[in-house]
Parts: C-alpha cells; structure tokens; sequence
C-alpha cells in the first residue's frame, strides 16, 4: 500500500512537472548564434565556432525572414569567418610543426657526440630555441592581427607547440639519454673525483651527526648535575625553608628569587618581633655574616643579583632590636650551624666551580666541531668549482 | 488676315504661358532619400539614477532616461542600478525591453531635441503575474518591411510592424 501510494504521488509529481519542463524554449536566433560564434573564437574554440557559424548559416539559409537585410549573412558573418579560416589554417600548420618536430627530434648519442652535461643541456636548450622561432614564424606568417595573436595562444594547437617546446622535447632527451647520464657518473674518470667527493662528504656529515648527539647526551647530563648542586645549594643559603607555592605553569623560581624572598622573610619576621635574647642576637649577627658570604658567592658564580642592602638592612634591624638582659652573650654551640653551613657551602661552590669548568670544556668542543662543518662546506665549495672547471 | 496668322502664336503662347504657370504654382516637397534604421539587439545596464549610458556600446554616445519608464512599471527609486535591459532601434524607433517589465515600450525621437515620447507598446505581462522569461528582441520579415520580433518563453512570438503595431504575424 505505501508503494503504491509513493508510486501515485511520483505520478502526481512528475504531471506537476512536465509542463514546466516541457515549456518551450526560445529558439537561438541569428543575433544569438553570431554572439557565441564570437565569444567560442575569442576563447580559442575553434572548432566549437565553425559549429556554431554553420548553424547560423543554416537557419537563415532556411528561415530568410531572420536576415531580413542579409545582414548577418552579407555583413557580419563574411569577417568572422574570413578571421576563423585563418586561425584555422595556422592551427594545422602548428599542428604539423608540433608532429615534424617531435619525429625530427633525435637526441644525440651522449657517449659519442657529449662529453659533460653541460653540452648536454646546451644541446637543448638549441634545439628548443631553433623550435620556438620556427613556430612564431609560422604564426607572423599567417597572422598580422595582434588579437588574433592573442586568440591562437588560447587554442589547443598552440598549447601543444609550449608542451613541445617546455616538456616533450626534454622528455625525449631524458628518455634517450637518462641511462647514459647515469653511466656517466660511473664512469668518466673526469666524473670520478665528484662521486669520491661525495662519498667522503656523506662520511663527514655522519660523523657531525654522530658527535653532535653525543654532545646532546653530555649536555644533559651537565644540566642534571647543575641543578641537583643548585639545589642543595638552595637548601644552604635558606637554611632549610621550605620553597614557596609557585604559581600554576609558572617555572619554579631560582636560587637568586629564593634568596631574596628569604632574606625578605627573614627582615619581616624580625620586625614583627620585641626584644632578644644575647644568645639569640648573636646567632642572628652570625647568620648574617654567613648570608654575605653567600652573596658574594651567588654573584661569583653569576647565580644571583647583589643582595648587600637586603643584607644590611637586615643587619641594621638585628642591631636595632633590644636585648633581654641577665642572659648570657652566647651560647654553648651557637656557632656549630654556622660552621657545618659554611663547610657545605664551600663544597657547593668547589662543585660549582668544576661544573663550570667542566661546561667550558664542552662549549669549546662544540664550537670547534661547527668550524669543522663550516669547513666540510667550503670544502665542498671548493671541490664543486674545482670538478665544473674539470668538467 | 494678320489676325489669322497671329492666332497660332497666341495659342503657343498661351500654352507656354499656361504650363509654365502650372509648373510654379505646384509646391516642391522636401527632397527625401531611403533611410533605414535598425540596429542588432543591444544589452544596456540601468544605472542608478535611472539612465542608461549609450557609450556602454560605442559608437553610439549619450544618455537615455528610463525614470519615467520604471517608474511607470512600479520600480522603485534606487532599486533600478544594474537591472538589465536590452533595446532594438527599428523604423527609427527604439524599443526597450526587460524581463522585469510588464510592456515592452516604445521611445520615438524628437529629432533636433533630448527629449522622446513613449508609450507601452505591447504587454507582457498583467500586474499579478510572474516576470517574463527569456524575453528577447529580434529584427524578423522582409527586407523592406520588416519586423520587431518579441520572443519570451513559454508564448508565440509578437511581432510589431514599422507603425509600431503589435501583431501575431510579420506581414
């Protein structure tokens, strides 16, 4: 049932239709035919435009009542055609040029009549040039009209004499001689010292690569071993705080930042504070002592910024705090931290040291293995101006 | 007998006198020569103020205002830049066309002076109804009477003869 019913309904449609498909179309009169009969040789279509002339011929040939004054017949059509017929006639003499010239076309023998690839190409780059003047012969010849000219480039027999001129003709040269050029790297002894060149350029290039990734894997482990030392020595110069949160997709700061903002911690917890006790003031005075030299090693090391008035300041604030009294100036092992911190914090810098110097090593070893390639590629120069003045 | 014989010099003279009367008392009318003119159907764009600019096909120059025209067939003020027209030049008339007309209507030349006069010549189309399409102008006939052909799809071509008179046949 619903077939049927798609099948009365496509019925239906295809009534609904018909009319309007079926509407009578206004037939192409002369002035129609005349304009595309124009406009397909204006695009080159030849042949598309002797159809369409034929046509107008016919039906005002049939029908005079559409050419009351022989207008088209008598005035228009005559130079258009008169134009057409002579593209046509250049088109079929490019068309047998472009056949002639490809049957004429023998490449000569590379071993016998070339000996380097330069009289090879120099060979067709003639050839084309001796063909290209041939054909704009052909075209002055037959044509005077600059548009004209311009209406031959856009037809197929032209676009056939450029195939010929840009691709067939080194297509045929490669067909015929692209095994000889390859036995000829084999086996011209003039040839000879590129292919040596070459293979000795390849051994070089690999060995570059080779010691390029090596020093890759040195460098990383350098940066390992630096930060692990950067970290221990964070641990010195801030006593053990803990690192501050940093914030999310931001790098973790480095031992300068960590230094500033403890030396900052520090001078603000003071200030917070009353009065101290001896002991404690001394350990402070200690302590503080030991932050300049921690300064002075950061800057030595190039680690940090000179935090001497951070330092001093914070110096200046201890000095100010008053002091409890009836409590004695120091204290038992007050200065055995100070001690054990400036014991690491010389080995932190002797590694600091031997890491740098290790570092130096390496950059000048990188340095001088550029130099190296620099030096394959002017050699390669060389070699090349050397082997096309052998050629 | 003198008498006799002047008689036939009077009556030559006479006769002299009498075609000689006749042949300056007769009008001369304007000398005139054979002029047809008919052009090939040419497409012309509406500009905005509602002209059209005849250089758009040289050699012909000059401007023709279609205002009243468009005006006349409901088209609005600044809606008129770049509808298409077409027009024919036929009997020494010029006839414009559009599918977006209801008529096809026809300008006559005042010679001497810019101005035309127009009038609907044939109708296309009633108010309520659907553009035409296709519609094309065409120069159909005879030599010497020949006809503007008005094709459009779906109906039988019209054809107006040199008095501007829409007829189903070219005579």
């Amino acid at each position: 049932m619903p077939a049927r019913s798609a099948a009365v309904a496509a019925g239906l449609l295809f009534l609904a239709v018909a009319p309007l498909r079926a509407a009578p179309q206004v037939e192409a009169d002369p002035h129609d035919l005349y304009d595309r009969a124009r406009a397909q040789l204006a695009e080159g279509e030849l042949e598309k435009s002797v159809a369409t002339i034929s046509r107008l011929r016919g039906l005002i040939a049939n029908r005079p009542e559409w050419d009351p004054e022989h207008d088209f017949a008598g005035r228009l059509l005559p130079p258009l055609q008169a134009r057409l017929n002579r593209l046509l006639d250049v088109t079929r003499k490019l068309d047998d040029y472009s056949v002639r010239s490809l049957q004429e076309l023998r490449p000569p023998g590379i071993e016998k009549d070339m000996s380097t690839v330069r009289d090879y190409t120099d060979w067709a780059s003639l050839v084309i040039r001796r063909l290209r003047e041939e054909r704009d012969a052909i075209v002055a010849a037959a044509l005077r009209d600059p548009e004209e000219e311009m209406i031959l480039t856009r037809t197929e027999s032209y676009r056939k004499t450029e195939r010929l001129l840009q691709v067939d003709v080194l297509q045929r040269l490669s067909e015929s001689a692209g095994d000889d050029i390859l036995g000829l790297l084999g086996g011209d002894p003039q040839l000879e010292s590129v292919l040596v060149r070459f293979r000795q350029l390849k051994r070089d290039l690999m060995q570059a690569v080779s010691e390029r990734d090596q020093l890759q894997k040195d460098a990383r482990l350098d940066r390992e071993r630096t930060e692990a030392v950067l970290e221990a020595l964070l641990e010195v110069v801030t006593d053990g705080a803990p690192a501050p949160k940093g914030e999310p997709g931001r790098p973790a700061p480095g031992v300068a930042d960590r230094f500033r903002h403890f030396l900052d911690d520090r001078q603000q917890a003071l200030a917070r504070g009353g009065s101290l006790r001896a002991v404690e003031r001394e350990a402070l005075l200690a302590s503080i002592d030991r932050y300049r030299r921690y300064n002075r090693v950061l800057l030595a090391a190039r680690l940090g910024q000179d935090e001497t008035a951070r330092i001093e300041a914070l110096s200046n604030l201890v000095s100010g705090l008053p002091v409890e009294a009836g409590v004695p100036a120091s204290a038992p092992g007050g200065s055995g931290v100070p001690v054990s911190i400036a014991c690491g914090l010389a080995l932190a810098t002797a590694l600091l040291g031997w890491l740098a110097m290790a570092r130096g090593r390496r950059i000048r070893s990188w340095q001088r293995s550029g130099v190296h390639a620099a030096g394959i590629g002017s050699r390669e120069d060389r070699d090349v101006g050397d082997d096309s003045k052998a050629a | 007998m003198v008498e006799r014989s002047f008689v036939p010099l009077v009556m030559l003279l006479l006769s002299t006198a009498g075609l000689s009367g006749c042949a300056t008392s007769a009008t001369p009318g304007p000398a005139t020569l054979t002029f047809e003119q008919h052009s090939l159907r040419i497409p012309f764009t509406v500009d905005a103020d509602g002209s059209v600019s005849l250089a758009e096909h040289p050699p012909l120059v000059g401007r023709l205002d279609l205002s009243s025209i468009l005006k006349a067939e409901g088209v609005r003020p600044g809606t008129a830049s770049g509808l298409s027209v077409q027009m024919m030049l036929h009997y020494g008339r010029l006839y414009v066309a559009s599918n977006a007309f209801h008529s096809v209507w026809e300008i006559t030349p005042h010679p001497g002076t810019t101005s035309a006069s127009y009038r609907p010549v044939l109708l296309l189309r009633a108010a309520d109804v659907a553009p035409v399409k296709d519609l094309r102008l065409s120069r159909y006939g005879s030599a010497h009477a020949s006809c503007l052909r008005v094709d459009r799809a779906g109906s039988p071509p019209v054809f107006i003869n040199s008095s501007g008179e829409a007829q189903d046949a070219c005579p």
